[in-house]
């Protein structure tokens, strides 16, 4: 099973979670570090992808001004829903592509960088 | 130390981001501010406020929600409460008319103080007995001002302290703002318990410092008509040594002056000027200090400190405090009095 977004084609290069967890550190005058632990962020996911066409950069543009959340899919089912905090678009050097026999060989093909933020129930 | 894990509870809020509770000796209401994502709280609305850590939190606060507001983008509701006396400071002692007002004779302080609150619908009450009475010669006339005012008027007159405590009774006692040992014989000195020791293994930060910016070593009452008094006293009381001593240049006095229409008789003057000397008379050390936050620690009463870092130790009165709890970490900062 391909990774998509949505239903829409990625081609992931590279995929990182984030975990934060939120501590103090408090230092007395006399004695070591006492740590506070206050709470968590929630999973930030970071994916380095390709994209291909326009129509599918117009897509995911789409999805970063409607403050909803998506499916995210991969080769091991459903990695969950996300909104997407981020989107950045590179277009990459490419003059035939092949990715995406679907369409046509000299649709445009874009870096990706997406940040992703979990929707925790 | 132990690391801990932070709590707090505070019902019809979620979200919680942070909590500030502060309280002053000489503040008329402690006041609790709430920064927080989830919300159902309505001004007017009672709060309480436990917080601390998990398996050691303490109620801090208990009062009335004054203001609600909700910042964009972030989407923070920032709720500000006040303690019970909010309502004798809110409410104006409007009488029949600007010239009938509402009158007293032969009225002890405590029961003069109660009923300009019971005005403003207060009723737990913790007094003691003041041994103070007024409108002995004339009557004691109450008009045009606001409840918590005119209370306090009295209670300083009487160099009594009035505060609303964690659990929304309000006292009324012989509450100085430093550590009282019950040898002064006024009534009401009861020696002070300490509620903690605080150590350098908990100290974040502490400056030491002596003043004599509040020291008055010259009262003078002025009561109804020609009725007046004064005490003074050369020599200024050292709380480190216990004894007396001269602090301010010789011949050199610093005077308050209490004025007012409700001492209508020469005792009463006397005895103002008498206690309030006793209260102000002194050089005042100071120590503001931040320690790991403890919700036990409470405005108007005393603990034990004991610093080697600092250099100073002995039993100091909290005369300001502020519960500082969010994701910095959990903080009391104080500053103490001796």
């Amino acid at each position: 099973m391909a990774w998509t977004f949505d239903n829409i084609r990625l081609f992931v290069q590279k995929l990182n979670d984030t975990d934060v967890q939120t501590i103090a550190r408090l230092n007395p005058i006399g004695g070591g570090t006492t740590l506070h632990f206050f709470g968590w962020e929630d999973t930030i996911t970071k994916v380095g992808c390709m994209i291909v066409g326009l129509d599918d950069r117009d897509a995911i543009r789409s999805r970063t001004r409607d403050e909803s959340f998506y499916t995210f899919s991969g080769p091991w089912g459903e990695w969950g829903d996300y909104a997407i905090k981020q989107a950045v678009f590179e277009l990459a050097n490419v003059t035939c592509q092949t990715l995406r026999p679907d369409l046509d060989e000299n649709s445009p093909v874009f870096n990706l960088d997406l940040e992703l933020y979990h929707d925790y129930p | 130390m132990t690391d801990k894990t932070l709590s707090v509870s505070i019902s019809g809020l979620s979200g919680i981001q942070t909590v500030t509770v502060s309280e002053s000796h000489d503040a008329s209401t402690a006041m609790a501010t709430i920064n927080c994502h989830g919300n159902t709280k309505d001004v007017g609305d009672a709060l309480d406020i436990t917080l601390g850590y998990v398996g050691n939190t303490g109620h801090v606060f208990s009062g009335y929600v004054k203001k609600v507001e909700k910042s964009t983008p972030d989407g923070l509701w920032t709720i500000s409460a006040y303690d019970d006396l909010i309502r004798a400071c809110d409410f104006f002692i409007v009488g029949p008319g600007p010239n009938e007002p509402f009158t007293y004779r032969n009225i002890s302080a405590e029961n003069l103080i109660g009923t300009v609150l019971g005005m403003a619908g207060l009723g737990n009450f913790d007094f003691d007995p003041t041994y103070f009475t007024f409108g002995i010669e004339n009557d004691v006339e109450v008009n045009l001002v606001s409840s918590y005012d005119y209370a306090r008027m009295i209670s300083d007159i009487i160099a009594y302290g009035l505060w609303c405590d964690r659990t929304g009774v309000i006292k009324l006692k012989n509450r100085k703002p430093y550590p009282m040992d019950g040898t002064s014989q006024q009534p009401g000195d009861y020696p002070d318990t300490p509620i903690a020791t605080i150590t350098d293994p908990i100290i974040m930060s502490e400056t030491y410092g002596w003043n004599e910016h509040d020291l008055r070593n010259k009262i003078v009452v002025y009561g109804e008509g020609e009725i007046s008094a004064s005490a003074s006293k050369a020599t200024s009381l050292d709380p480190l040594t216990g004894t007396y001593r001269q602090i301010l240049p010789a011949g050199f006095f610093k005077a308050a002056v209490l004025a007012s229409p409700l001492i209508d008789n020469a005792s009463m003057a006397q005895d103002a000027a008498k206690y309030n000397l006793h209260m102000l008379n002194k050089l005042t050390y100071e120590i503001p200090i931040v320690v790991e936050g403890n919700p036990i620690l409470e405005a108007r009463y005393t603990v034990n400190v004991v610093t080697t870092k600092g250099g100073f130790s002995g039993e100091f009165y909290i005369y300001q405090l502020e519960h500082i709890w969010g994701s910095g970490g959990y903080t009391t900062s104080m500053v103490l009095r001796m």
